[in-house]
């Protein structure tokens, strides 16, 4: 086959799906993933993909099934649940926050799965037809990337950060994707007529998510700065006791120690500084800006905001599960803390062990 | 109540609260700058995240016309508050 010919089958192939993933990107007005984390996911799922070689080689042969029953029956459950086993990794370390970056984060992980599988197939079937690699290429590829974002989707929406219930709602999620997944191939016997219903329906849902999506965003940013902004301007001002805020402090103080009572009211006062700091820079990426503490930014904010971080840790400790549990109240907005944290930490360029803990976890 | 005023050399002055009721009326004088222009906090109590919001798309289109706004009479705590959220680097802070 001529070397044109070649090209255009891994121009079908590979094109599709990538487009598709850049076109998803520059719709998320907040540029909450960035370029490198974009290619971890899709490392991740190149990754996921040859494990689901192994394991779909080692089952067939085990099953003793025919090729199509394994592709109707077990590899749809095989594939999903690898790809979701990352997802789920990602969203307990708050590398997602939002409707939005949950669904780049999915179709991320499919598109980098669907990818390798399409490059090996490339390599050992390289004269097949074109039809093969139109259909690969703006099909299969396409629904890998679109099931892993439903899956994503749908999990964040049920949880919202918490970690506890991350684990109540992945199930439900898996086997919707599983179905959507076992469906697709079942109707392969028609191959183009699926993807081209695929393709009509995907656009829509994603559409449906990304206006749901920023818009939450857009009230968490907004409230969550206002909130943080009046209860940094009470510990500030010193008027504190006067508030409804300042009588539970007060209260607390029959339960644990004075000290223990002032490292909470200093955790307070940091979460809402780290608060207001994450939310003024996605009001920033909102309108076009970077924010300042990303690799345009002076120094020393980046270093602040690292000092802060490990500030936060310290206090966490020292306070306890107990007083974390007692701050509960005074922290509407603690689901996404671990979003939030991990938003800074990326941004100012924190390696290593400072990351922050996951045992202690936000109050 | 908010109130916001353009003096004879251009200097804006915001009084009141800026917050998502009044960001209409900011945003009627607002839109009518198209050069560089100072603007005077001393008499603003507080700035929501809505008055904040559209104090940095007029700044994005003013920085398209190589212009940009500059605060004035800022309070320490809505100082702290800008800084924090990093719009130092996109404002002049006088």
């Amino acid at each position: 086959m001529s070397d044109y010919g070649v090209l255009v089958r891994t121009a079908m192939a590979l094109g599709p799906v990538l487009a598709f993933l850049a076109i998803l990107n520059w719709s998320d007005s907040y540029k909450l993933v960035s370029p490198r984390r974009i290619l971890t996911f899709l490392a991740a799922g190149g990754a996921m993909a040859s494990l689901s070689y192994m394991i779909n080689s080692s089952l067939l042969e085990l099953t003793g099934l025919g090729n199509l029953a394994y592709a109707m029956g077990v590899a749809p459950l095989v594939e999903e649940a690898l790809k979701a086993t990352f997802v789920i990794w990602c969203l307990k370390r708050g590398k997602v926050g939002f409707l939005v970056d949950a669904a780049i984060l999915g179709f991320a992980t499919g598109a980098g799965f669907s990818l390798l599988e399409n490059l090996y197939y490339l390599y050992q079937l390289p004269q097949a037809p074109l039809i093969v690699w139109i259909i690969r290429g703006l099909g299969t590829a396409v629904m890998h990337g679109g099931c892993t974002a439903i899956f994503a989707v749908l999990v964040l929406a049920r949880t919202r950060g918490s970690r506890g219930a991350l684990q109540r709602a992945w199930l439900p999620g898996l086997m919707v994707v599983v179905l959507l997944h076992a469906g697709f191939n079942r109707a392969m016997v028609q191959p183009v007529v699926t993807t081209l219903l695929m393709l009509l329906v995907l656009p829509g849902i994603f559409w449906f998510v990304y206006r749901r999506g920023e818009k939450n965003l857009r009230q968490w940013v907004g409230k969550g700065f206002d909130r943080d902004q009046e209860l940094l301007a009470l510990i500030k001002d010193g008027q504190v006791g006067e508030t409804p805020l300042g009588r539970y402090l007060v209260s607390l103080r029959e339960s644990f120690r004075a000290d223990m009572v002032a490292d909470m009211l200093c955790l307070l006062r940091l979460q809402a500084e780290l608060s207001i700091a994450a939310k003024g820079a996605l009001l920033l990426r909102q309108h076009g800006f970077q924010p300042g503490f990303g690799k345009g930014s002076t120094g020393e904010l980046a270093s602040e905001l690292v000092a802060k971080l490990a500030e936060v840790r310290w206090l966490e400790r020292s306070v306890g599960r107990a007083g974390l549990l007692a701050l509960r109240p005074l922290n509407p907005g603690r689901d996404r803390d671990r979003w939030q944290r991990e938003f800074l930490r990326a941004g100012s360029k924190i390696k290593g062990n400072e990351q922050a803990p996951h045992d202690a976890g936000p109050f | 109540m908010f109130e916001i005023i353009r003096d004879e050399k251009g200097t804006v002055f915001l009084s009141g609260r800026l917050d998502a009721a009044s960001c209409a009326e900011a945003r009627d004088l607002l839109d009518e700058i198209h050069e560089s222009c100072l603007i005077d906090f001393s008499s603003l109590d507080y700035i929501a995240s809505a008055g904040l919001g559209l104090l940095v798309s007029v700044q994005r289109r003013l920085m398209a016309k190589e212009a940009g706004l500059s605060f004035r009479g800022l309070s320490p705590h809505l100082n702290d508050v800008l800084t924090l959220a990093g719009f130092e680097g996109i404002f002049d802070f006088e």
